[in-house]
């Protein structure tokens, strides 16, 4: 599969098929959008220690609600400003974990 | 009438990720229904208010918090009960961190994220462990016959 396409890529949860957490998966997605500001706006606004604290919060609730991906690309960022990487690595890790928030869906894949 | 051994018991969790708090509560209704009675926070001084104003049998708490350790809160918790069972999460944790939660009287620690299974393996694991204290307890208690007491006075 092409690059492109792999953007594009709806991102599905492994519990999105439970149907006793389907309905806080759902609330987690929909939460996703205020995540995405939150941190490209830590990022922009120069604030590194937020950004660290708000990748580390959603590597581990991403996990743990069945989005590993996303927790890995989390990790990667609060790893990158941790090891006080260049801003534009750190914007590079970033964009890749923003776009999985982005494409982050509940259910399942139909 | 409800005794101190049938009581159920009570769980608080504490993560800043509101989310966080939603699952693991989630995951504890679902396997222990009302055999357990659980309520989350996200605010650490809410914590330790809890903590004061209510009897907390077992306590989970996230290691790492803004403005606040986990161990802080651990701290509150044996001093309003030494019985309390504390179980950590935790994002990641240096070898020290793991060593001071041991030595203050940590029960155990998972790792985020956190997987169903073995959550509810750790919970089930600390509310056996509470329980037989609770009954050495109670039974301690009813060897101290009113001589007995007589003598401490």
């Amino acid at each position: 599969m092409s690059n492109v396409a792999q953007e594009n890529r709806p991102v599905y949860s492994d519990l999105g098929g439970d149907p006793d957490l389907g309905e806080l998966v759902e609330m987690f997605v929909d939460e996703m959008e205020d995540r995405i500001q939150s941190l490209r706006g830590a990022f922009d606004a120069g604030d590194l220690d937020k950004l660290r604290t708000l990748a580390h919060q959603l590597k581990g609730a991403a996990g743990s609600y069945g989005f590993g991906t996303i927790t890995d690309a989390a990790f990667a960022v609060e790893s990158s400003v941790r090891r006080q990487l260049s801003t534009p690595q750190i914007e590079h890790e970033l964009e890749s974990l923003l776009s999985l928030c982005r494409r982050a869906r509940a259910g399942v894949p139909s | 009438m409800q005794t101190p051994l049938s009581r159920k018991p009570k769980i608080l969790i504490v993560d800043d990720e509101p989310a966080m708090v939603r699952l693991l509560l989630k995951f504890i209704e679902r396997r222990f229904g009302d055999r357990a009675q659980a309520e989350g926070t996200i605010d650490p001084t809410d914590a330790k208010k809890r903590i004061n104003d209510q009897l907390i049998d077992l306590l989970v708490t996230d290691l790492e918090m803004p403005g606040i350790s986990g161990m802080e809160i651990l701290r509150a918790a044996k001093r309003r009960n030494a019985f309390t069972q504390v179980l950590f999460i935790t994002g990641h944790s240096s070898h020290e961190s793991l060593l001071d939660a041991l030595e203050l009287g940590a029960t155990d620690y998972l790792v985020k994220p956190v997987v169903e299974e073995s959550f509810l393996e750790l919970i089930a694991e600390a509310l056996k462990r509470h329980h037989r204290w609770r009954v050495a307890l109670s039974e301690t208690w009813r060897d101290v016959t009113p001589v007995s007491v007589a003598e401490w006075v």
